[in-house]
């Protein structure tokens, strides 16, 4: 099989064949120790907020491994293949995004690029690193965290890229499917923050319930699979960023996964989310930058017979973020403080009882021990208010301490 | 012993006379004084030889950038392009005074381009859009870049009335607009020129991919 495949390669690119086949393969692996105080974490059933969190949870353990494997298929088209490992998941290894890309040469003062496949929007500006890791921080923002869990689209993607006064202007447009549960995770546990991402057919738990909970909801399985087409609809995202002749760049992003709202299969549903997301980076100085994020969506289902008045859930989410890094010698600081919050929007039909709002602040340490070698230490405290902590018995008012420190090597 | 004493004494004066000439310092900054970088200065006259060699310049490709940023060399030029990544890189240029293209190679391997003419290259890697850097092709008799303090020597510049040009990629008006300023340089000793340039420079951004 490999050989075969290895032969289909040689046959489409020899060009690429007789490159070093090392140049292909990148990748990370993160070894980290951390401790979580307060609630239950979400993965481990309860409405904790982090990767850490309830009694005595302290460990060491591999956070992650990732592989990238880019081939150059032609002079202008490569392979993007990420395979994943993450032991929290059940099924700890998977395939994270896997496309092909077209970018011809520049025609005049244009850039063209398509891609085809499975991957995230681009919607973060923390996840810059190898294999869509962080790279200022161990734990992503409330936002950038959800785009890692629920929103990775199979479909295609182009973007043109032109001159705008001194500066450049990007118009990117996608047409997607397999993202039709976006927004669950959202409704049954509200936002979190944590690096483990959706790997491609994989599922993340949503909180634990009591059976009588459970009844009320026949069609919903306990979790959530975001890698998913059910509706047969397709979604769409479009982005437009200007880069200005100045240390500094803008973006907005609106996206719709033209969800049905009502089509089940297999205990997923495949809900109406959109949202718009702006990002603003600015370089305030040789060593300094700041990022800034704000997110604004809703998402919804409703039953089967029904119109669209009788929403079971319908849900508003809101966050924003800003971060301010530094680097010096080697080093680094970053330091983030960010709001989230969802709502009902479907008072009296609501199942769920969905809103929440926190704040959370979070300051990492970062030190370049060699050029492939990372030694970041992180603190995350986090105060939420969640109505449904009270349904399974806990208070809606919690605060949580997450302390990590992780030997990255990137390669 | 008059003869031995007056011989080194003649062959001091005639190396003089040859090398009328002196040591010029060139400090560029922002208006708000701080030393801008890859700056390139450009000294014009009437000079009988280049005092850039026509060979041995080297672009190379490290940590997906280029290194240097600016780079200055004379027309006729020969630039290597070594790739010290792990990762492919695909350089081009698309500058009406010296496009080129280096499809796509492999870490170790190296490119070399010639630059005939005088004129900016503006340098890309269509794989890492972030990749950017200029080539500054120059018949100015002596040219320079600026280093992190903002300062560019030159040494023995002959004496004359000389025009001295700077020149930034991201010089409002750039491509192609410089700093420019008469000096007389006088046949000995060393002078200072200051000047004030006001850049844009884009965000950088970089990127694992
Ligand atoms: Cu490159």
């Amino acid at each position: 099989m490999r050989s075969l495949v290895l032969c289909l390669i040689a046959g489409i690119a020899p060009q690429a064949m007789s490159q070093t086949p090392h140049g292909d393969l990148s990748g990370l692996l993160d070894l980290r120790v951390g401790a979580g105080g307060g609630e239950t974490s979400w993965l481990d059933g309860g409405f904790g907020k982090l990767g850490l969190g309830g009694e005595d949870d302290l460990d060491a353990r591999i956070a992650r491994g990732a592989l990238v494997w880019r081939p150059h298929l032609t002079w202008s088209t490569d392979l993007y293949l990420q395979l994943e490992f993450d032991p929290e998941q059940d099924n700890p290894v998977g395939v994270g995004e896997a496309y092909l890309r077209f970018k011809p040469m520049p025609a005049g003062s244009l850039r063209y690029s398509l891609k085809v496949g499975a991957f995230y929007p681009p919607v973060s500006l923390e996840n810059d690193g190898v294999a869509w890791s962080t790279s200022r921080t161990l734990t992503p923002s409330a936002i950038n965290t959800w785009i890692g869990e629920e929103v990775k689209v199979g479909g295609l993607e182009t973007s043109v890229t032109m001159p705008a006064g001194a500066g450049h202007l990007t118009a990117t447009g996608a047409a997607f499917g397999y993202n039709d549960t976006a927004g669950t995770l959202l409704t049954f546990r509200g936002w979190a923050m944590h690096d483990h991402q959706i790997n491609l057919g994989g599922e993340f738990p949503l909180p634990e319930r009591t059976p009588a909970w459970w009844a009320l909801r026949p069609r919903q399985a306990h979790v959530a699979e975001p890698f998913r087409e059910i509706d047969g609809r397709v979604g769409y995202y479009a982005q437009l960023e200007w880069r200005p002749a100045a240390p500094f760049a803008a973006s907005v992003l609106h996206y719709d996964n033209n969800g049905d709202g009502h089509s089940r299969d297999d205990f997923q549903t495949s809900w109406d989310t959109a949202f718009t997301n702006v990002s603003v980076i600015a370089q305030l100085g040789e060593n300094t930058q700041l990022l800034a994020q704000a997110m604004l969506g809703e998402t919804a289902w409703i039953p089967l017979a029904n119109g669209p008045v009788a929403k079971v859930d319908d849900v508003g989410f809101r966050s924003a973020y800003i971060l301010l890094d530094h680097a010096f010698g080697g080093q680094g600081l970053a330091a983030r403080l960010e709001a989230f919050e969802t709502t009902d929007e479907n008072q009296p039909y609501s199942l769920n009882s969905t809103p929440e709002n926190g704040w959370a602040v979070t300051a990492s340490w970062r030190n370049h021990l060699t050029t492939n070698l990372i030694w970041m230490v992180e603190g995350v405290y986090v105060e939420s208010n969640r109505d449904a902590r009270s349904q399974v018995g806990v208070d809606p008012d919690q605060n949580q301490l997450q302390l990590q420190t992780a030997l990255r090597v990137n390669f | 012993m008059i003869r031995r004493r007056f011989i080194p004494l003649f062959a001091a004066l005639a190396m003089h006379a040859s090398a009328w000439a002196a040591d010029v310092r060139v400090e560029v900054r922002s208006p708000g004084g701080a030393p801008i970088a890859n700056a390139v200065v450009t000294i014009s006259g009437p000079a009988t030889t280049t005092a850039l060699p026509a060979d041995g310049w080297v672009m190379e490709q490290k940590g997906l950038a280029f290194h240097p940023f600016v780079l200055v060399v004379p027309p006729g030029a020969t630039v290597s392009f070594p790739n010290h990544d792990q990762t492919r890189h695909h350089v081009y240029s698309f500058s009406p005074a010296g496009p080129f293209e280096l499809k796509l190679y492999g870490s170790g391997e190296t490119r070399t381009v010639r630059f005939p003419k005088a004129g900016t290259i503006a340098i890309g890697c269509n794989i890492h859009d972030q990749m950017t850097a200029f080539i500054r092709v120059t018949d100015a008799p002596w040219a320079a870049v600026t280093d992190a303090s903002g300062v560019a020597t030159f040494h023995d510049v002959e004496a004359g009335d000389r025009s001295i040009n700077v020149w930034h990629p991201y010089q409002k008006g750039a491509p192609d607009a410089t700093l420019g300023r008469e000096s007389m340089i006088p046949a000995a000793g060393s002078v200072t020129q200051t000047f004030l340039l006001s850049i844009r420079k884009p965000l950088d951004l970089h990127s694992a991919y």
